[in-house]
């Protein structure tokens, strides 16, 4: 893949969407170079980004660090990824759900928005501590972004849990 | 009855095949035997980015009983087999890799931890020691992590992604045409492809599986091509390593022609690699668990630094078999 670094611009955009959005401060972006490809960001750190520009040009690359966002332009997508690699310092568009909403979301089924208090777009889906994935609100909406591959399967576990 | 019939020839065959190749290899080879009818725990390696082990045990509600593994200061547990672990949301999550404890020790031979490491792993999926790498690394310096099977690296991608690894590039190729210049790591880990001896236990445990059948199958024609891959392999990884840096050499067989044989043959290709211990930690938890490489193999001799290499036995560590090799650039 053709790999570019973020524009001095686009960063800040970037930086300013997750302030406005998540609540991430600006000092977090210190640790990490974003990198942009056909259709995503990545976040990776400087060791590795000074690396793929020097001594790693010559081979081609499938992943770089984490994916972070799917496509490269407002409005952003967030990845498991992001919440991966921020964790903690994620503050905002964190939704904690009920057993039965949670169940919802893992098979895959929506649920009507007002049920739980979030905001538009993609919102972080927590069980107590536990993070799930992603939620999108749409309209009155917040659907599952869990991939399909493992709905199923992870309902399945969390209802064995609590028989 | 014809099921049953062709279950006990297939044991039958397996047996035989390690006893004619192995029976003078393998100290207490009727033990090793007896090993293979058992079947392989459990394990998981945990996440530590995620999760602590006291809270993991009493999140599953483990009893001290099921958690019992010889090593207790690495983050690993043995688990019940019953439990559907991979399809658990804590391993959707990353908090936990399911993986053998044997195929711990390549990893934990590498002395890690510095920015400036450039590690390159050079046969990586499914990514079992590629995050463990990560992990020790703390997501800091430059990880690479080649694998040339689209299918494999996928579930590379998923492993790297679910277990939040941020420093790791993925490269495509077959290892012995990467790209970088020369000398541009500090550490390779090559966990090559091999005959995989090691993960076999008895057809009887493992009914259906293809696995075995081509174990069955495995003739000298293979083995002679995964040879000549594996001495490509090992010589790319000399020429890819920094004076002063590590190279980690493993299998999961226990034919010396893959491992001793390989290692003799590269040790007397370059006077600037030498062998050293593995160095688990000290003094090592693992030595008991560990038995020293073979300077000799039907006829042939290798040097005596090949006791230094490391073999894994399930009769003495219950893991799957391994073969453990550490190098050293001047
Ligand atoms: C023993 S497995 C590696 C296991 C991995 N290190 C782990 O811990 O998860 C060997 C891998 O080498 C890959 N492989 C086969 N031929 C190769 C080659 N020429 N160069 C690099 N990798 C190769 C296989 O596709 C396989 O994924």
């Amino acid at each position: 893949m053709s790999v570019n670094l973020l524009k001095n611009d686009e960063l800040e955009q970037l930086k300013d969407y997750c302030l406005k959005h998540y609540g991430l401060n600006y000092e977090v972006w210190a640790e990490v170079s974003a990198i942009k490809t056909k259709d995503a960001i990545w976040l990776v750190n400087h060791q590795a980004e000074a690396f793929l520009c020097h001594e790693g040009v010559n081979e081609e690359y499938e992943s770089i660090g984490l994916r972070c966002f799917s496509g490269v332009c407002f409005p952003y997508k967030i990845t498991d990824g992001f919440v991966k690699i921020f964790d903690n310092e994620i503050k905002k568009k964190k939704l904690n759900l009920k057993e039965s909403q949670a169940r919802a979301m893992l098979k895959g089924e929506s649920i009507p928005y007002e049920e739980v208090v979030g905001h538009d777009g993609y919102n972080l889906l927590f069980i107590g501590n536990t993070y799930l994935g992603i939620g999108l609100k749409k309209g009155d909406q917040l659907i599952s972004q869990i991939p399909k591959a493992l709905r199923s399967q992870l309902a399945k576990d969390l209802e064995i849990r609590n028989e | 009855m014809n099921r049953n019939h062709n279950m006990m020839n297939a044991e039958q065959i397996f047996h035989n095949l390690f006893t004619e190749r192995y029976r003078d290899l393998i100290p207490d080879f009727d033990q090793f035997l007896v090993s293979l009818n058992k079947p392989q725990p459990i394990g998981l390696r945990l996440n530590t980015r995620f999760n602590d082990k006291e809270e993991f045990i009493k999140r599953f509600k483990l009893s001290s009983s099921e958690i019992i593994i010889p090593i207790s200061e690495i983050n690993y547990l043995e688990v019940p087999s019953e439990n559907n672990w991979g399809g658990a949301l804590e391993h959707h999550l990353g908090h936990y890799y399911i993986q053998a404890l044997s195929s711990l020790i390549p990893v934990l031979s590498l002395n890690l931890g510095s920015e400036n490491d450039r590690v390159l792993d050079m046969c990586a999926a499914p990514g079992g020691k590629t995050t463990h790498l990560a992990e020790l690394m703390n997501d800091k310096g430059v990880l690479v992590a080649n694998e040339p099977s689209l299918g494999r690296r996928r579930i590379l991608k998923a492993s790297l992604s679910r277990m939040g690894v941020s420093n790791c590039l993925v490269t495509m190729k077959e290892g012995q045409n990467l790209d970088f210049p020369k000398e541009s790591f500090t550490h390779i880990l090559l966990d090559g492809p091999c005959s995989s001896e090691g993960t076999l236990r008895a057809p009887t445990l493992r009914p259906n599986k293809k696995k075995d059948k081509n174990y069955l199958n495995y003739n000298k024609e293979f083995r002679k091509g995964l040879h000549h891959i594996q001495s490509e392999l090992l010589e790319k990884a000399y020429s890819l390593l920094r004076p002063g840096g590590e190279l980690v050499y493993s299998t999961c067989t226990y034919d010396p022609y893959e491992n001793e044989k390989q290692v003799d043959l590269l040790l007397k290709k370059h006077s600037d690699l030498s062998l050293v211990e593995l160095n688990l930690s000290s003094p090592s938890p693992w030595d008991s668990f560990l038995c020293d490489g073979v300077t000799e193999y039907r006829g042939e001799h290798y040097s005596s630094e090949l006791t230094k290499t490391k073999r894994v036995y399930p009769h003495q560590l219950n893991s799957i078999g391994f073969y453990v090799s550490k190098f050293v650039k001047k």
